[in-house]
This record gives structure tokens, sequence and C-alpha cells, in this order.
């Protein structure tokens, strides 16, 4: 067809299509070679897929993109795996469960192709992300694992988008592997009373994953979008298996459902933030809210009320007021008070004040910020001296509002945030012709 | 616990995808309740090629060839306590589908 010399524009396809691979597919074949390889061998599985990527591109570049892309990385991936068993058996061992199968030639190739069945596939998924949240690593070090396992980003997107070094991030991971080894940890869903708990985690770590997705401390826009997109499949398929599909993982769904869906009204053409207030509205997806809506549903036909439940019921509140006047803040104040039983964090209470403002005025809000225990905590947290900023500011104390807001730009690390304290800071100055 | 050696002999390959694909469940399906049961110590097919040795390992032929009976084409090694067991283990074995046999052996002790 084309001559080999005019390859550029095929070569860009080729190049852009193996990336969107790689983070659509990658965290599939990982899963999947892990579970034949076994947890204590994750690194052997993450240079069988890397090989397999680089394998794609060069064959693509010159032979052309096959009928069926992800089928073709599968099959290499399947095929790789079965010459590195054949090679190694004799000193390796690899997953316990089938290791005697893999070993004799009478099972090896029917074992693995039952593990690379789709269900199967699906599944390992969720093995993998319950090891990556085994409460033997460290927080830090099961994002890091979750990105770039599960999310396929590589180690120099994952370190932009957490504003460190590469060399920070390998680490991490290499702490995360050797505590695969260490703990013997192996690839299933735990069972009976271990589930809850572990549930828990995973849930846990898929939000705070989300929420750094969301903060604008982000660097990259695209891997923050993506992540966000990301985190979302992974609860999807959480609410997919019987085992996971608790109405907390419902509710947690959700949640990050709600939050997407306004994604489109945060930023303005300038790359401005926001304010909840000054966002258009027609740009909030509709169809994510229809999504949230399902699922905050069918999370309220459980028992037990969790953190998420409420949470989702106040991001709906938001994502259902036609406009800003519109909002129902005593339904909000509600969901917070119950909140904060289950949840007695200062940050939920801090957010609480913002309800307490709208239904009693600045004077209240700051009455009850400053009644929160642990208030001291929250000195170094910008978002108090931006909410204390906000409030001295209603009440006409400009000097103290100042003063909050100064600090608040101080601790702020996101330049768009930073940007809209200054707006603040500047209005003030501005309407007290200072 | 003793070991035996199951020497399997003959049994024609299927040619037909369908019925090789159900063959081959078959041998994941027993293999794999023997290792759950911490029966099994492993297992290999064997080429249809081989080397005979003779005459005091001067004299190397070709041989034995596939089209016999009687050539070994696998071996699966299994804990049993007694040849009751472990002929009772070996009912299940694959090879008997493709009408071949299995020559059951105790791996003896050699005391000096």
């Amino acid at each position: 067809m084309s001559h080999p010399d005019s390859i550029h524009p095929q070569k860009m396809d080729v190049q852009k299509l193996v990336a969107d691979l790689t983070r659509t597919e990658s965290g599939k074949l990982v899963s999947v070679l892990t579970r034949i390889f076994g947890a204590h061998n994750l690194a052997m599985a993450e240079d069988v897929v890397q090989d397999v990527l680089i394998k794609a591109l060069e064959n693509w570049s010159g032979k052309g993109i096959p009928d069926n892309p992800p089928a073709w990385l599968f099959r290499a991936a399947k095929n790789k795996a079965i010459d590195i068993i054949r090679k190694y058996r004799r000193e390796q061992t690899f997953a316990s469960d089938i290791s005697s199968l893999l070993n004799s030639e009478y099972t090896t190739a029917i074992t693995l192709n039952d593990c690379f069945k789709d269900e199967e596939v699906r599944d390992d998924q969720l093995r993998m992300m319950f090891a990556c949240c085994h409460p033997s690593i460290s927080g830090e070090s099961q994002i890091a694992l979750i990105l770039k396992t599960l999310s396929g980003f590589t180690v120099a997107q994952i370190a932009k988008a957490f504003i460190t070094s590469a060399d920070t991030i390998e680490k991490r991971l290499y702490r995360a592997r050797q505590a695969f080894r260490e703990n013997n940890i192996s690839l299933e869903i735990p069972t009976g009373q271990s589930l809850q708990k572990r549930l828990d985690n995973v849930l846990e770590t898929i939000y705070l994953l989300f929420n750094e997705a969301y903060s604008s401390s982000y660097h990259d826009s695209l891997v923050r979008e993506d992540l966000a997109a990301d985190c979302i499949r992974l609860c999807t398929l959480l609410t997919a298996h019987p085992a996971t599909n608790t109405p907390p993982t419902d509710a947690l769904l959700a949640l990050l459902y709600f939050h997407a869906s306004r994604f489109s009204g945060r930023v303005n053409e300038n790359g401005e933030l926001l304010l909840m207030k000054q966002q258009n509205r027609s740009l909030w997806d509709k169809e994510m809210i229809e999504m949230g809506i399902f699922y905050l549903d069918r999370a309220s036909h459980g028992v037990k009320i969790s953190r998420y439940h409420l949470e989702a019921a106040i991001a709906y509140e938001h994502c259902k007021a036609a406009k800003y006047e519109d909002t129902d803040w005593k339904a909000i104040m509600d969901y917070y008070n119950l909140l904060i039983q289950l949840v007695p964090s200062p940050v939920i209470l801090l957010n609480r004040a913002i309800a307490i403002k709208e239904l009693e005025g600045p004077a209240k809000a700051l009455e009850s910020i400053k009644e929160i225990p642990g208030i001291g905590y929250l000195q170094q947290y910008y978002l108090l001296h931006a909410i204390l900023g906000e409030l001295y500011s209603e009440m006409q104390q400009t000097q103290t509002a100042l003063a909050h807001y100064e600090k608040a730009l101080n601790l702020c690390v996101s330049t768009t945030e930073k940007k809209l304290i200054q707006q603040n800071i500047d209005k003030l100055k501005n309407g007290s012709g200072l | 616990m003793k070991e035996y050696l199951l020497l399997l002999r003959g049994g024609n390959t299927p040619q037909a995808q369908e019925v090789m694909a159900k063959h081959m469940e078959s041998w994941k399906q027993w293999m794999g309740k023997l290792a759950q049961d911490g029966k099994l110590s492993g297992g290999q097919p064997l080429t249809g090629d081989g080397k005979v040795m003779t005459n005091k390992g001067t004299k190397i032929t070709d041989g034995p060839f596939a089209e016999s009976k009687e050539v070994v084409s696998g071996y699966l090694l299994i804990k049993a306590a007694d040849y009751n067991e472990a002929t009772t283990l070996s009912k299940g074995c694959p090879i008997f589908e493709l009408d071949g046999i299995i020559e059951v052996r105790e791996i003896g002790n050699m005391d000096m």
C-alpha cells in the first residue's frame, strides 16, 4: 500500500494507537500476567507488557495495524508468557494455585488459555486492586502502584502529576513490589471477615486517587481527566462483581460521577478556577449526573449508611440545583451533620461551615469554625484561611480578611487556586480603596 | 506415601480441533484434581522421536518409533499409599480416551 518512507502520518497513528492502548489495555495485561506469574513476580509481568507494547510498535509500523489491536496484544502476551514459563519453570515458582499445571506441558497451554478468558481478565483487575491496596503497603506506594499497573501510566507521567521526581516514584514502586514478596501477597479477592475491611481500603484508595485527580495541583490536565475516568472505571468493575458490589461501592461510584459531571464547568477559557456560584451549569454533564443518580439509588438498598452515601447526597444536591440560588442548603446541612458522626474530621466541619453561612450568615459560620475540635490541625491548610478570608470579607472586616487571604496564598500549592485567591485579594483592595 | 511412575503408552493424538480442546480440558481437570489433593509430583508428554542406545552406549540408533503401540508417549509421577491407590488415581487419566495404556511402576528404595 503506502511506501515505507512516506509512512510519517501512519507512524504517528501507530504511536498514538499504542499510547492509547497502553492506557486502556496494559492494566488488564499486567493483571492477568501477575495472576499467572504470581504477585512476587510483578516486575516480570510488567516487563512482558512493556516488551509486547514495544513489539506492537515495531510490528505495526512495518506491517500495518492489525484488525483487532487489543486481541493482538493479548495473543502476544500469552505467547510470551508461555515462553517464559517454559524457560524458567525449573528455577522459578509461579502462582501457587496453578504452578503444577504450569510445570507440566500436559496442562500449560490450556491453563493459560483459561487464564486469558475475558471473565478471568476482568476479575484479575479486581484481584490486582486488592493486592495494590494491601495494608502492608504505604498509601503513596499504593497510589503509585495502581497508577503504574492498573491505569497504565508511565513513571514520568506519574512523577509529573505528583510534582515529584521519577526517582521518587520508582522508589515507591520498588517498595510496593518488595511488600508483595515479603508479605506473600497473592492475587485474590479476600473472603469472609477480611473482605469488608480490605474493600474499605480499596474504596478509600480510589477516593484518594480521584481527589488527587480533581485537585488542581495537577500539572497535566490531560492526566487529570484520564485519571478521574480511570477511577470511575475501576469503581465500576467493583460494582459489577458480586463479592464487591456493596452499597458503599455504589455510593462511591455515584459520588465520583457527580463530581466528574461538573468537571467541564470548573475552569473557564482562561484556565481560571470558577466557584460553584460562578459556574455555567449547562456545561455540567447530564449523562454523568444520570449515572450518579442510578448508583445512588442502588446504594440506598443497603442497611448501613457509609460516608460515601452522605458525600454523594451532598454532591447530588449541587448537581440537581438549576442555579446556585436553588441549592437546598438545609438538606446539605443535614447530610453534613450525619457525616460528621461517621467521620469526625475537622475538614468536614470546615466544609459544613459554608452551608451554615448560606443558612445563617457569615457570623454564625465563623463561630462554628472557631468551635471545630482540632482546629489547630487546620492552621496550615490553605482552605481554612481562604474560607475565613471570605467570611471576614462578607462581614466587612477587610484587614482580617486580607490577612487570611495572604496566609491562604502562601500555603496554597496550586497555581489555579492561587489565582483565585489573588483575585479575591485584589477585589478587596480595590473595593476598600487600599 | 510412596511415589509411582506412570508410563503412558500409545494413544493417538486427536486431529480435530474441538476434540483436541476437550481432550486438553480433561488433562487439566484430572491433573488439577491430583495437584489439589497433593498427589501430583509432575509429568510431561514426550515427543514422537527418540534415540535408542545399546551395546554399552556405543550403538545409537533412531527409535523407538511413534507408530508402535508400546512407545512411551509421556510420563507422570504421582504419590499414593500403594498400587491400589495408584491405579485408582490413574483411572481418570485422559490417555484412556485415546486408547492408550498405562504402566504403573513403584519407585523403589535403593539401600546400600
